[in-house]
């Protein structure tokens, strides 16, 4: 290739190809990419709709009025999730699913990472943290 | 008189923007509606352009060129990771297509255990809900579709 191509290049082109990777393999298992960030989200603790809704707030569509709710509906109807008092949790239903998505999900990232040191990795994530912020990300 | 000087050299006497419709030969012409619309395109363009380059700029401050150039090494293998390769871009660029990794790749499909029915009705099993219980027994729309 004789022009280098640009970082926006690259940034556009890993974002689609790993939106497109996580929604194939996730669909694969019954899960869309959405409801697979909340139930990262919950696996930690339990939330309130708003907490979700900043959590995954890069992949949520402000113009549609997009919301975690909406997401959440199919993980509640089939018992994966459990709307509290104060919010949102995982039950034990969602937890054994959750911990067999998540070794699919790390198996992918491992795939996608391959031929990239530890230190290249975190340079990368680092850079593109700061790139993010120096836009006005401020999650 | 609105439409009296092209904004684009508002304060200038003598409109110099050149477009296909505006030329020093007929510059009567640039009054019409169609100058204008074409006026505005011209400064939609320049400032997306103006917008663009600044983001860049805004985008590395305090960024090194080392981090920056592993960074590009980076997204690049990661892409090809997924199984992007230069023939892509030739044919659909960094936006289009689905190619390689993504969906319509020609995979076999796993096995399913989520909730989210989908489109294809490809395999689900095991710790899902029964089809006495499970949501799509009372559900007339896919909420994901």
């Amino acid at each position: 290739m004789d022009t280098p191509r640009p970082i926006g290049y690259w940034l556009t082109l890993v974002d689609r190809l790993i939106d497109e990777q996580f929604a194939s393999t996730l669909e694969e298992h019954g899960v869309t990419r959405r409801q697979w960030q909340l139930l990262n989200v919950l696996s930690r603790e339990p939330a309130t709709v708003e907490q979700l809704d900043a959590a995954v707030a890069p992949f949520l569509s402000a113009d549609d009025g997009e919301s975690s709710a909406e997401h959440l509906t199919e993980l509640i109807e089939s018992a994966w999730v459990a709307g509290t008092h104060d919010g949102y949790e995982l039950t034990d239903r969602g937890r054994t699913a959750f911990e067999r998505l998540a070794e699919v999900v790390a198996t992918q990232r491992t795939v996608v990472a391959d031929g990239v040191t530890a230190e290249q990795y975190e340079q990368t994530v680092a850079v593109l943290e700061r790139m993010a912020r120096n836009l006005g990300w401020d999650g | 008189m609105i439409g009296e000087k092209n904004p684009a050299s508002a304060g200038e006497e003598e409109i110099t923007m050149k477009t296909p419709i505006d030329t020093p030969e007929n510059t009567t012409r640039s009054r019409r509606p169609g100058f204008w619309l074409r006026a505005i395109e011209h400064r939609k363009h320049a400032l997306a352009h103006e917008y663009r380059t600044g983001l860049g700029a805004t985008a590395r401050e305090g960024i090194s060129d080392e981090d920056y150039a592993t960074t590009m090494a980076t997204l690049e293998r990661m892409a090809r990771n997924l199984g992007w390769s230069d023939d892509d871009e030739a044919e659909f660029g960094p936006r289009g297509g689905h190619r390689g990794f993504g969906r319509g790749s020609g995979r076999p499909f796993g096995p399913g255990f989520g909730p989210h029915r989908g489109h294809r009705g490809h395999g689900r099993g095991h710790d899902r809900p029964t089809a006495e219980n499970s949501p799509e027994a009372s559900r007339s729309t896919d909420p994901q579709a």
